[in-house]
């Protein structure tokens, strides 16, 4: 019987055993035995654990284990090489975790002691990602872009709400730029690629009505989702790998995601809201369209006008014309 | 206005300590006061609307408040309000299911977390600018707030 494992232990054990399968090639049980230092017994069972994480490892006889598909591991050095954003070079700070909770959480956690501001936290895997209001975002190990960025604005900016749309437009411009995708926006946030959920944003923030004011962009983006994991969540998705028009890599996308959030911010911070309504406006998928604007308890149906100024939905309800501040978009199939 | 905001206005006094409430929003206003000229019943609430400029007054009307521009409270003798800094849905908890930040007679220190505040999916958590115990909580789950609007009353210690 092998003794117990410590927690920081497995933790370097599943990330050596999994940085040596990334390449999806066949590794033995007993080569991986004798690396790790471990009986085969022992691999055995963390290659069982894996399965955790979402990542799907074949055991065949004979050969030892493989992974359904390589992976690109997320590398700082790699991501901080490929900034192209200047300032953020300078001034920000990247970690990236191999598994947590929630980057969006660790971020928020920090406050109201540490200073978060331009720090970029990303993880493989998170056992606990959130989307809005207790709902989850499923990601298997390695298979998106899990990124929370850091933020303090010395005051609270106008219309602060509307950084909701704006992050949409950088996450936008990120995807066009790293692997040539044509992505639309859903109201306030989500980013979409031929009517599938590609990506999506939870803001978090906190402050006092006066004084500084600390926001944490969270964003998930899919890559590659096997087919699988595509049927299993219940709303429509697709991933950048099943849509890019060139090639790409996980850290250049990494990398071009932090830089466009960090300059939006820097934009937002001076110009405000209006320097992104253009852009906004040229992704609205649902402008035109018939939908229906879901709450809580109630919903409405009408045709999706645009957005206001200040980044709020505007709906033609029956000849009446309204804006709203939440709600859930959804298109009328049918009609 | 709304009726439903003069009851909520009844309902705070009641359950608070303040004596005299009076809002402005427009031209109307309204006075809610605990000092009942016609009832001995002890902590009776006597409601007083009026709408100017035709000023129709219930009997027992307090004199007609001054003209104020936008919403604004005035508390005779009232503790900290903590104010709603965005637009947006008003949650007393992180997440469904788990338990709110913050009840009524709880102490708080200032820059607790008292609620979140939901505006286009930026989930603002509000930190309490005040040290004291939550005498109200004014605002419902999951209902939306205004800017400004009196989220919390707060007993300054």
């Amino acid at each position: 019987m092998a003794p117990d494992l410590t927690l920081q232990r497995v933790a370097d054990l599943r990330r050596g055993i999994i940085s040596t399968l990334a390449d999806g090639k066949f590794h033995s049980g007993a080569v991986l035995a004798e690396t790790f230092g471990l009986s085969r017994t022992a691999i055995w069972k963390q290659i069982h654990s894996l399965a955790a994480y979402g990542l799907e490892v074949y055991t065949v006889p004979g050969r030892g284990y493989r992974i359904a598909e390589p992976l690109e591991l997320l590398d700082r050095n790699a991501i901080i090489s490929a900034l192209s954003d200047a300032w953020f070079k300078k001034h920000g700070t990247i970690e990236v975790n191999f598994e947590t909770d929630s980057t969006n959480h660790r971020l928020m956690q920090r406050l109201p002691g540490a200073d978060i501001h331009a720090q970029a936290l990303m993880a493989e895997f998170q056992s606990a990602g959130r989307g809005r209001r207790g709902t989850t975002w499923v990601s298997p190990f390695a298979s998106g872009i899990i990124l929370s960025l850091g933020w303090r604005f010395e005051s609270t900016p106008q219309a602060v709400a509307a950084l909701s749309l704006a992050a949409g437009v950088a996450v936008a411009d990120a995807l066009s730029q790293s692997a040539g995708l044509v992505t639309r926006l859903k109201w306030p946030n989500d980013i979409l690629c031929l009517g599938g959920k590609i990506g999506g944003i939870l803001i978090e923030s906190r402050g006092e009505t006066t004084g500084p004011f600390n926001v944490v962009i969270g964003v998930g983006v899919n890559v590659g989702l096997s087919d699988g994991v595509i049927r299993a969540i219940r709303q429509p998705v697709t991933d950048v790998r099943r849509n890019a028009s060139r090639d790409f890599t996980r850290n250049q996308l990494a990398a071009d995601l932090i830089g466009s959030l960090a300059s939006m911010l820097r934009r937002f911070e001076r110009y405000g809201f209006k320097s992104f309504i253009n852009s906004w406006r040229e992704l609205d998928y649902f402008q035109g369209k018939e939908a229906e604007l879901i709450f809580a308890d109630r919903k409405v149906r009408g045709t999706v006008e645009g957005i206001d100024d200040n980044g709020l939905l505007i709906m033609d309800l029956q000849g009446k014309r309204q804006s709203f501040s939440h709600g859930e978009l959804s298109l009328r199939l049918g009609v | 206005m709304d009726i439903r905001k003069v009851k909520k206005l009844i309902e705070m006094l009641e359950e608070s300590n303040i004596a005299e409430i009076e809002i402005h929003e427009g031209e109307e206003s309204v006075r809610v006061s605990r000092h009942s000229t016609v009832s001995s019943a002890a902590g009776a609430v006597q409601t007083v609307t009026h709408v100017s400029p035709s000023a129709q007054t219930t009997p027992g009307a307090a004199q007609p408040a001054a003209g104020n521009n936008g919403g604004s409270i005035e508390q005779a003798s009232a503790g900290h309000v903590v104010k709603s800094p965005m637009v947006g849905i008003f949650y007393e908890a992180s997440s469904p299911g788990k338990p709110p930040f913050v009840e009524q007679g709880q102490k708080v220190a200032k820059g607790d977390i008292l609620c979140v505040i939901e505006a286009m999916k930026i989930m603002n958590q509000v930190e309490s600018d005040a040290t004291g115990v939550i005498t109200r909580i004014m605002a419902e789950n999951g209902n939306p707030v205004e800017y400004g609007q009196p989220l919390f009353i707060i007993r300054e210690e």
